[in-house]
């Protein structure tokens, strides 16, 4: 817990510092007529893309007194739409192939739909999902329903076709993972954080471009025997390194 | 009995110039005593017509005018250069009528004393000689449109001229033209020197001269010219195009907005995969992902890069505003320009010019 609160402060902060450096006054008797982009500030024109995603992953749980360990590689796509202060919504597919040499549980189907509303300008919103996670638990591929809530800046540098892109998610299960866990009186809960930053250069006055970013996910797994009302923990974490290639309409 | 001939035209000379110059109307004694010349040599009294002229050339130097002076000169060598009936001086002749070049070049022998043989000879002495001649129109209107006066001149030898022109009153002598090289030219007289007139209201006194390229000899003649200029009257210059005034065109990135992308991406990234730590998890080899850190110094380094190439887009509404304005200012310019080249192009001056009889 202690983790996810140091995440998010931190995240809070890095958004702070870029919103604070976004804010530009202007010098008092300034009549010119400027561009609505100033200094770099936000880019307030609506933005589309829609993204191929690539992602280098390396998943990691513990099993037992050991941790297993799997590299994967996830591939899915992205559609974003955003106005500058009005709502936002994006969906994210991405499917994962069974890692090859994995220990048992890292070698079968992993698959999510990230489905996001975004509300805020772009240099800060909040975002409020569901997450549908479909990935092996118990020994076998179970699908979790997971709330999220976090927070997105994105930063315009200038006229260059530079964006940089900070968020921080905190995620939990709101449902039973899976009813007949809960009927032989297993109760799982999951929860935990992903945190990402990327960077997109699109191509001035092409509608492409493309993305290199870096996520990482934690995510604890506690199990709660409700006869014996014990509860244990497993960890798991996901570091990826995401690449991306995609249209856009509304960037540079 | 010549030197009493002598003697006696010489008081009846000093006398006429005396009646002269108590009536305007009185003819010229010098003119009568080369009229007495001309009749000697029409009786072919040569010696006595030589004397006559040359008696005249001494006595009347300083006051001979240019004219005089070369019928003086011509009645001389006509007289040493007889058709018939006396004796001929050739080399005498030659020398008087090298004079008479180097005074005139243009300078026609009188018909009554012409004969074929005596052109011939001046001919040849103006194959010689180096001479000029200088032609000019007694009034002339000039200045923008209808150009500069102008002052003919002609020599018989490649030569240098140069046209001057000093206040009759006095003061600083201003060079009206020249030319390196050249037989037969026109000098120019401009009519002004930009807004103000080259040569002022008044009296002038131009010379022109020209100076032999193959000899080095110098000829030299006298005008006088008034001048009266014109009034130039010129429109108001526009103020000059306020550069301070113009929008900025273009909106390039700033430096400081380059800094901040790249330090985002760069801390956002180390702070993505350092803040979520789950030790059991994340330890040892995992504890800093190199991914991140090549993700935060590539994108650093793309931003910088991008940011350097950087060639800003164009403020559509700027343009368009600066555009009005320059439009605007030229207009007004080329406007001032027609006026003012309208106002040139029809100053006119005058100028009366006279050819100095010396």
């Amino acid at each position: 817990m202690m983790r996810t609160l140091t995440l998010i402060i931190a995240a809070i902060a890095v958004d702070a510092a870029v919103v604070a450096a976004q804010t530009v006054p202007t010098p008092p008797g300034d009549t010119a007529i400027r561009l609505p982009l100033e200094f770099g500030s936000f880019d307030r024109k609506p933005q589309f893309r829609l993204q191929l995603l690539r992602s280098g992953v390396r998943r990691s749980i513990e099993n037992g007194e050991s941790i297993d360990r799997a590299n994967q590689s996830l591939g899915g796509f992205e559609v974003v739409t955003r106005s500058f202060s009005g709502p936002g919504a994006s969906l994210r597919y991405q499917n994962a192939t069974p890692a090859r040499n994995a220990p048992a549980g890292l070698d079968s189907v992993f698959r999510e739909i990230d489905a996001r509303a975004i509300v805020g300008d772009y240099g800060l919103a909040v975002e409020l999902g569901w997450l549908v996670r479909e990935a092996p638990l118990e020994g076998k591929v179970r699908k979790a329903q997971i709330a999220q809530i976090g927070m997105r800046s994105q930063y315009t540098v200038g006229t260059t076709g530079i964006y940089t892109d900070i968020g921080a998610l905190y995620r939990r299960s709101v449902i039973p993972i899976d009813s007949r866990l809960v009927d032989n009186g297993i109760e799982i809960l999951l929860w935990g954080v992903r945190a990402d930053a990327s960077i997109r250069y699109a191509v001035p006055r092409y509608p492409v471009f493309v993305m290199l970013g870096y996520a990482i996910e934690t995510w604890a797994q506690e199990r709660t025997l409700s006869r014996t009302d014990v509860t244990t923990r497993r960890n798991e974490a996901t570091s990826s390194l995401l690449m991306g290639i995609g249209l856009q309409r509304g960037m540079r | 009995m010549n030197r009493h001939v002598h003697h006696l035209l010489r008081a009846f000379a000093l006398l006429s110039l005396g009646a002269a110059s108590a009536g305007a109307q009185a003819a010229s004694p010098i003119d009568d005593l080369l009229k007495v010349a001309r009749e000697e040599l029409d009786k072919l009294a040569f010696d006595e017509a030589d004397r006559l002229a040359a008696d005249v050339l001494q006595t009347f130097d300083k006051s001979l005018r240019r004219t005089q002076r070369i019928l003086a000169l011509q009645i001389r060598a006509a007289a040493r250069y007889p058709e018939s009936d006396g004796e001929r001086n050739v080399e005498q002749a030659k020398a008087y009528l090298r004079e008479v070049v180097s005074l005139d070049l243009d300078a026609e022998i009188p018909i009554t004393m012409r004969w074929s043989g005596f052109d011939a000879l001046l001919e040849e002495v103006r194959a010689g000689t180096f001479g000029m001649s200088v032609r000019v129109a007694p009034t002339q209107t000039y200045g923008g449109s209808a150009g500069p006066a102008v002052v003919r001149v002609r020599v018989n030898q490649p030569a240098a001229f140069v046209l001057r022109a000093t206040p009759r009153q006095g003061g600083v002598t201003v060079v009206l033209d020249s030319i390196a090289v050249a037989s037969d030219t026109v000098l120019r007289i401009g009519a002004l020197s930009g807004a103000q007139p080259i040569l002022a209201s008044g009296e002038w006194l131009l010379e022109v001269e020209s100076r032999s390229l193959d000899a080095g000899d110098i000829r030299r003649r006298p005008l006088t010219a008034t001048s009266t200029p014109g009034t130039l009257t010129l429109p108001t210059a526009p103020p000059p195009f306020d550069v301070g005034r113009l929008l900025p065109e273009v909106k390039r990135t700033s430096q400081r907005s380059a800094i901040i992308g790249a330090s985002s991406i760069l801390v956002g990234s180390l702070v993505v995969a350092r803040a979520v730590q789950p030790s059991e998890l994340l330890a040892t080899d995992w504890r800093v992902d190199g991914r991140a850190t090549m993700v935060g110094i590539m994108g650093a380094i793309g931003t910088a890069v991008a940011w350097y190439f950087d060639r800003g887009i164009p403020i559509a509404a700027n343009v368009r505003t600066n555009q009005q304005w320059r439009d605007a200012y030229t207009l007004s310019d080329m406007k001032w320009r027609d006026d003012t080249q309208k106002a040139f192009d029809g100053y006119r001056a005058s100028l009366t010019i006279v050819a100095e009889d010396r």
